[in-house]
């Protein structure tokens, strides 16, 4: 008969796999390359101030018309080549494309919301919180088109990533 | 329950004792103890469900076997345990899972799922691929652990924002959709991050 301690191991390792498996779940989309990068053709300042300039074109958004000239704006940053490491750059693309994919969705077009929130996710798995972010969008695209089986995926796999990121919060001192 | 007569990991990692603090000590008694309880089916107690309801997951590893489409399926089904871990039963989850990480033992935990949703539903669901397809489909902790660092030292989002996003997704889960006032929480806190994110970016060195 097993001890206690025995139990204990097999329960805190189904546990961990438990938690794998659902960052497995999490990144198991997103292996498409992304298209090639031209040269850069601005500083790392200049593009950084683009990203500051496209979300408060978002932020400030209140007509229709306003959230299409953001859309824009963002389309033109993520169209730039960054002078950025891709891998710095990576978390920072995801997030304006997560604000692109909720403006569509804002303007009723599902189609073009799955499509920034595929693009943004296409980027690799850059930062977990802003891939969660993503996963949301893409799950209301999905249901506005009238596919809830794969929005319900989605959220699955967000909530994934959202609860290793609780879990390590947790773990700090 | 109805246990294999050989555990679902790799034999070797029995005679490493890890190092174990008293608190961790004591929660491991905790959960044996929700473990007895998931067993006879006697947990009551709205304080301890959370973790009958996690061990009953760990108990279903050792009785189920699940293809990894399977439980990928499947895991659409947890909405309530979802609702309790993240929202409601934190802490107990996170200390759970950090005694877990140094008990690097690879077992197929598709099972537990499938065991929980029976737990929770009484629908009858039975198992149905060999557990080496499940085991297959688990990352190694290096993978987790690599796939974990973002490679730049952005600043972690704060326990404040996590929580907001995680409100956002169990009611789009369960509602589907976040109510404007949940939604515009997370809108808020993610601004302020943000600014932290494109600062940290701003200050790193390198050519321009």
């Amino acid at each position: 008969m097993k001890s206690r301690v025995d139990v204990v191991r097999r329960a805190c390792s189904a546990v961990v796999l438990l938690v794998g498996l659902g960052l497995v779940g999490a990144c198991g989309r997103e292996e498409r390359a992304p298209a090639p990068l031209a040269a850069p053709t601005m500083t790392r300042a200049a593009w950084l101030e683009a990203v500051r300039q496209a979300h408060a074109g978002v932020d400030g958004a209140q007509s229709s018309d306003d959230k299409n000239d953001a859309l824009r704006r963002i389309a033109v940053v993520l169209d730039e080549a960054t002078p950025l490491p891709e891998a710095s750059a990576a978390p920072v693309r995801q997030d304006l494309a997560s604000r692109a994919a909720r403006l569509a969705l804002e303007l009723g077009r599902a189609d073009e919301a799955r499509g920034w929130a595929e693009r943004g996710l296409a980027l690799g798995n850059g930062m977990p919180f802003f891939r969660a972010n993503l996963l949301v969008e893409l799950a209301d695209a999905e249901r506005m088109l009238g596919k809830n089986e794969a929005a319900r995926e989605h959220l699955v796999q967000a909530l994934g990533i959202n609860q290793d990121l609780l879990d390590r919060e947790l773990e700090e001192p | 329950m109805n246990h294999p007569s050989t555990p679902p990991w790799p034999e070797g990692a029995e005679g490493e004792e890890p190092e174990i603090s008293a608190e961790e000590a004591e929660l491991a008694a905790e959960l044996t103890r929700a473990l007895e309880l998931g067993s006879s089916g006697k947990a009551t107690d709205p304080r301890v469900l959370p973790l009958v309801e996690t061990a009953g997951l760990v108990q279903a590893s050792q009785k189920f076997d699940l293809s990894p489409a399977r439980e990928q399926a499947l895991r659409g089904e947890l909405s309530p345990l979802w609702k309790k871990a993240p929202v409601r039963a934190a802490a107990p989850t996170g200390r759970l899972i950090r005694v877990a990480r140094w008990l690097p033992l690879p077992v197929a935990a598709g099972g537990a799922l499938l065991w929980g949703i029976q737990q929770h539903s009484g629908a009858p669901l039975q198992s149905e691929a060999p557990r080496e397809q499940a085991v297959a489909s688990a990352p190694t902790a290096r993978e987790v652990a690599a796939w974990d660092e973002p490679g730049v030292p952005f600043p972690a989002p704060s326990a404040a924002l996590v929580r907001a996003q995680t409100e956002v997704l169990v009611q789009s889960h369960e509602s589907g959709g976040a109510r404007a006032d949940v939604r515009q929480t997370l809108d808020r806190g993610l601004s302020d991050y943000r600014q932290l994110v494109l600062a940290s970016l701003g200050r790193e060195e390198g050519p321009e």
